[in-house]
C-alpha cells in the first residue's frame, strides 16, 4: 500500500474528522531501538523505520498504521541498555491509524461484484469482503442490486488485522441500501467527496505482449484483443469490467446510456472533462439518471 | 521357476496401473458434484469426500469438461472456501490452467479473482502460484519470446494486474513473493532471464513498483557479477587463456540479463534511467570488484545527459566528501573515485568540458588537501588517514595517462594540465605514487615526461627501494570498474559506447574499438592472426594488459 497508494495529510485529516471512518489521528510517543548504523542519518533512519510499519497492523497502535506527521525526536542523545547494542530514541509523531471495530458502520465504494459476494474497497486501500447469506433462499439478497462503482454502507462482522493483509467482512446495512436516490442528501455529498475509484496505477495495456516489446511491428494477438482492455488509452477507472465497458459507450454515443447509467457511481476523469465540454448531453443524461443521486451530486460539484 | 513370484508382481503392477489409467480415463465430475462435497464438509463436517476429492484433484490431471465442472463448482461456492478449506484452495490453484482454451483461461481468472477478494488471506498463496510460473522450463530466445509464450505470459500478468486492481495493498505482498521466489543465480541461463524479463514486464504496467523491481534486479545481477569475478580470481593465472568459449554458465546468465535490462532502458528511457541513477548510488556504488553491471550506468549516462551530469555530480560529492553529513565511508569513496575516473575516460559520450571541469575540481582539492595538512603531516605517512587524497590523485593520474591524446593534443590544453600544478601532487609529502598502481603510474610518468610536464622518475625509484626494505608486500588497488566489458552479446549494444585505450607509443591505430571487437568476434579461433610479432612487441612494451588500461585486444586473447 505504502508504494501504489500514497495518502495525502489533508486527505487523512479529513478522515480523522469524520466519525464513521474508523480512522484516528493520535499523538504517541514511542520508543524506538535503532541499529548503530542508522546513527550516520538519524532523521532518515526514524523515518524509514516507520514507513516500514505503514499499512502494517501494529500491536502498540491496536491498528493499521496509515500515516505519520510531525516527526520529532525528543532527545538529542539516544540511550544504551544493558549490553544491548542498539540504540533507544523517544520518538513523537502523530499518528493516522485506522481502527476498525466489529460493529462499526463503515462506507466503501463496490470495485468487484460477483454472484456470491461484494468485493468493497474502503479509503481507497482496505478490501472488504460481503458475501452473500448462504442461509436465505432465492434472490432476495439486496446486494444483488448494487452495482460495481457505487458506495454502500456495511456494518463489519468478522475482523482479523493480522495477516499479511487484513481481512475484514462486512453485512450490507439493509436500511441504508434501500434508502435509495431520495434518502439523506446531505450525508450523501459528504460521502462523494471521496474521489471515485481509480487504479491508474495499473496499466493493464500493458498486460498484453504486443505493447510489452518495443518492437514496433505491434504483432496483432487477436485472440488477446477482448473488449475489456480497448479502453484504457483514457485514464482508467475500476477494473475493466462490464462496469469500464458501459462506461464507455456511454462517452461514446447516446446508445449507452440506458446501460451506462448503472455505471454513473464512479465519475472518472475523462468523464468529468467530457462533461464539462458538452453540457447537452449532459442534460440528457441527467434526465436519465435522476434517480441515482449521487452521481448528481457530484455533478454539481464538477460544475 | 525362480521368475514367477517376480513376473506375478509385475503383472499385478500392470493391472493396477491400467486400473487406474482407465479410473482416469473414466473420471468424471458430474455437474454440482464438488459444489455437494464442498457444501457437505463444511456443513455436516463431512470429511470423507472431500478428503477423497483432494487426493483425486492432486493425482489426475484433469480434462476440459472436468476443469470447467471444478472450476464452476468452486467458483459457486467460493463463499465458502474459508481458512479451514485451504488445502483445497492450494490444490485448486495448482491445477494446470494456461495450457487450456481461452475461455477456461477466463473461468480460472474468474475463479481466482473471486477467492482473492472474498478471502484475502489465500492471497498469498494464489500469487506465490502464478509467480512461480515464471520459473518454468524452457528454451533460451533469441530476440524475443516466442508468441505462444508471450501469450501464456501475459495470462498471468493480467490476473495479477487484475488483482492489484482491485486490491491495492496486494503490490507490497506481490514484490516480496517476487523477491523471494527470484532463482537461484545458478539456476540457469533461462529460468532467470524469462524471470527477470516478467518481472521488468510487471513493472511496466505496474509504474509504481518500478524502482522495487530495479532494486531486485541489479542485486540479483550484482550477485552473478560477483561470482563471477570470484571465479576469475581462482583462475587468475590463466587469464592470458580466456576464451570466449570457456565462459561459464554464470556469465552467460548474466549476459541476458544485461541485455533484457539494457532494452528496458531503451524502451523506457526517462523514468527508467532516473532511478537506475538512484539504484546505481544505493547499490552498485557500494559494491567493489564487480565488472559488468556498472556498464548499465556507462549506458545511461551515454543516452542522456542530464543523468551524466547528475551522475558525476554525485559521484565526485561522494568521492570528495563534500556531502551533508560527514564524510562517508572510505572503501566508498574510493570507489566513488574510481567509477568517475573510468566514467570520464572510458565514455564515448562524457564531452571534453566534464573531463576538463572534474580534472580541475580534482586538483584544486587535492590542492587545498595538502596546503591543509602540511603542517601536521610531516612524519604521518599512514595511508589509511589519507586514502581519500590518494584515490582521488590516483584518479587525476588515471585520467591524464589515459586521455593524453586529447590532454597534449595543442598547446591550450597542455597549459590547461599544466595549470593543474601536477608536480605538486607527485612531490608533496603525501606521497601518492607510493600507493598508485603500478600500471598507472608507469603510464602516467612515460607521458608526462615525454611532454616534459611531471618528472616522476625520481620518486618512483625513491618509492621502489622503500618496498624494498619493507617486508610487507604492497598491495595496490588494481580494481577499474569500466575495463572492457567482456559479455559478448550484451557487448553488441555497449562496446561502441566505450574508448579504447590507445597507447602512445602505439600511433597511427584509428581502429575503433566496436570494430575491433567485432573483428576479435569474427577471428575468434584465430589466435595467431591477433598475436603478430609487431603486436606482441607493443604489448609488451606498454603494459597493455595491465588492469586500467586494458584494451578490447586483450580481452579477449
Amino acid at each position: 500500500m505504502s508504494t501504489i497508494i500514497k495518502f495525502d495529510i489533508k486527505e487523512l485529516k479529513k478522515l480523522a474528522n469524520d466519525k464513521n471512518s474508523c480512522i484516528i489521528e493520535k499523538k504517541v510517543t514511542q520508543n524506538l531501538a535503532l541499529q548503530p548504523w542508522c546513527l550516520g542519518n538519524l532523521k532518515e533512519s526514524i523515518k524509514n523505520l516507520l514507513d516500514y510499519k505503514i499499512g502494517k497492523f501494529d500491536k502498540e497502535f491496536n491498528g493499521i498504521l496509515l500515516s505519520y506527521k510531525n516527526l520529532r525526536i525528543l532527545q538529542n542523545v539516544g540511550t544504551i541498555r544493558n549490553d544491548n547494542a542498539d540504540i533507544h530514541f523517544q520518538v513523537q509523531a502523530d499518528y493516522f491509524i485506522f481502527r476498525p471495530y466489529v460493529g462499526a458502520t463503515l462506507t466503501g465504494i463496490v470495485n468487484k461484484k460477483s454472484t456470491t459476494h461484494l468485493g468493497i474497497l474502503v479509503h481507497r486501500v482496505f478490501n472488504v469482503v460481503i458475501p452473500r447469506p448462504t442461509e436465505e433462499p432465492g434472490n432476495m439478497w439486496v446486494g444483488s442490486n448494487i452495482n460495481e462503482g457505487q458506495e454502500v454502507r456495511f456494518r463489519i462482522v468478522v475482523l482479523d488485522l493480522y495477516g499479511a493483509l487484513p481481512y475484514i467482512r462486512g453485512e450490507l446495512d439493509q436500511r441504508c441500501v434501500k434508502l435509495g436516490p431520495d434518502g439523506d442528501d446531505d450525508e450523501e455529498v459528504e460521502k462523494k467527496a471521496a474521489p471515485a475509484l481509480n487504479v491508474s496505477y495499473v496499466d493493464f495495456d500493458k498486460t498484453k505482449p504486443y505493447t510489452s516489446k518495443q518492437i514496433g511491428d505491434g504483432l496483432p494477438h487477436s485472440t488477446l484483443k477482448n473488449t475489456k482492455l480497448i479502453n484504457s488509452s483514457k485514464p482508467q477507472i475500476s477494473s475493466p469490467g462490464t462496469v469500464s465497458d458501459s462506461h464507455n459507450q456511454s462517452v461514446n454515443g447516446k446508445s449507452g446510456f440506458t446501460k451506462a447509467k448503472n455505471a454513473d457511481g464512479e465519475i472518472s476523469v475523462s468523464e468529468k472533462k467530457i462533461k464539462r465540454q458538452s453540457k447537452l448531453l449532459e442534460s440528457e443524461q441527467k434526465q436519465l439518471e435522476a434517480h441515482s443521486k449521487p452521481n448528481k451530486k457530484h455533478k454539481r460539484d464538477v460544475l | 521357476m525362480s521368475g514367477t513370484p517376480k513376473s506375478v508382481a509385475s503383472l499385478m503392477q500392470k493391472t493396477l496401473k491400467r486400473q487406474s489409467d482407465l479410473a482416469r480415463m473414466r473420471l468424471r465430475f458430474t455437474k454440482n458434484q464438488v459444489e455437494q462435497i464442498l457444501l457437505s464438509c463444511v456443513r455436516n463436517k463431512n470429511t470423507g469426500p472431500y478428503l477423497e476429492l483432494i487426493k483425486v484433484l492432486k493425482e489426475y490431471p484433469l480434462n476440459e469438461d472436468n476443469f470447467r465442472i471444478v472450476f464452476d463448482d468452486s467458483l459457486s461456492c467460493v463463499v465458502l472456501l474459508g481458512r479451514e478449506m485451504t488445502e483445497y484452495v492450494n490444490v485448486v490453484c495448482n491445477i494446470e490452467w494456461l495450457d487450456r482454451s481461452e475461455e477456461l483461461v477466463d473461468l480460472y481468472r474468474t475463479f481466482v479473482l473471486n477467492l482473492v477478494t472474498a478471502h484475502t488471506y489465500h492471497c498469498p498463496v494464489v500469487m506465490m502460484r502464478l509467480v512461480t510460473l515464471f520459473k518454468e522450463d524452457g528454451e533460451n530466445w533469441e530476440d524475443r519470446p516466442p508468441n505462444e509464450l508471450l501469450v501464456k505470459w501475459s495470462h498471468i500478468h493480467d490476473i495479477i494486474g487484475r488483482i492489484v486492481a482491485i486490491m491495492p495493498m496486494t503490490s507490497d505482498l506481490l514484490m516480496h513473493i517476487m523477491i523471494d521466489q527470484f532463482p537461484y543465480y545458478k539456476a540457469g541461463c533461462y529460468i532467470n532471464r524469462a524471470y527477470i524479463y516478467n518481472l521488468i514486464w510487471m513493472s511496466k504496467y505496474l509504474p509504481s513498483l518500478r524502482e522495487q523491481v530495479m532494486t531486485a534486479v541489479i542485486n540479483k545481477m550484482i550477485s552473478m557479477d560477483v561470482n563471477i569475478a570470484e571465479n576469475e580470481k581462482t583462475k587468475s593465472d590463466t587469464m592470458f587463456d580466456m576464451d570466449v568459449d570457456c565462459q561459464d554458465e554464470v556469465s552467460i546468465t548474466l549476459d541476458y540479463c544485461m541485455l533484457e535490462v539494457l532494452k528496458w532502458l531503451e524502451d523506457e528511457r526517462e523514468p527508467i534511467m532516473n532511478i537506475l541513477c538512484t539504484v546505481f548510488e544505493r547499490i552498485i556504488l557500494p559494491t567493489y570488484s564487480i565488472r559488468h553491471v556498472q556498464f548499465l550506468l556507462l549506458y545511461t549516462i551515454s543516452i542522456n545527459q542530464q543523468c551524466a551530469d547528475r551522475v558525476l555530480d554525485n559521484l565526485w560529492t561522494i568521492a570528495a566528501g563534500l556531502q551533508g553529513m560527514g564524510p562517508g565511508a572510505l572503501t566508498t569513496r574510493k570507489t566513488a573515485a574510481s567509477h568517475l575516473a573510468g566514467l570520464l575516460a572510458r565514455c564515448v559520450r562524457v564531452p571534453n568540458t566534464r573531463l576538463i571541469k572534474y580534472l580541475k575540481s580534482m586538483a584544486e582539492w587535492c590542492h587545498s588537501y595538502i596546503s591543509a595538512t602540511q603542517e601536521s603531516t610531516a612524519a604521518c605517512d599512514n595511508t589509511k588517514a589519507h586514502g581519500a587524497f590518494h584515490a582521488i590523485c590516483h584518479a587525476i593520474f588515471y585520467l591524464v595517462a589515459f586521455k593524453h591524446h586529447l590532454l597534449f593534443m595543442n598547446k591550450e590544453n597542455v597549459n590547461f594540465v599544466e595549470s593543474l600544478n601536477l608536480p605538486r601532487l607527485v612531490t608533496c609529502a603525501l606521497n601518492p605514487l607510493r600507493t598508485c598502481p603500478p600500471q598507472v603510474t608507469r603510464a602516467f610518468s612515460s607521458i608526462t615526461r615525454s611532454h616534459q610536464v611531471v618528472y616522476c622518475q625520481g620518486i618512483i625509484e625513491k618509492n621502489a627501494r622503500h618496498t624494498l626494505q619493507s617486508t610487507a608486500v604492497q598491495q595496490y588497488d588494481e580494481w577499474f570498474p569500466y575495463d572492457p566489458y567482456n559479455l559478448p552479446i550484451s557487448g553488441k549494444i555497449i562496446w561502441p559506447l566505450c574508448i579504447d585505450y590507445k597507447d602512445w607509443l602505439k600511433e597511427g591505430d584509428d581502429e575503433t574499438q566496436y570494430s575491433s571487437m567485432k573483428r576479435k568476434l569474427e577471428e575468434d579461433d584465430d589466435y595467431l592472426v591477433m598475436a603478430s610479432p609487431t603486436q606482441r612487441l607493443a604489448t609488451s612494451l606498454s603494459h597493455g594488459i595491465s588492469p586500467g588500461f586494458r584494451t578490447s585486444e586483450n580481452i579477449f586473447i
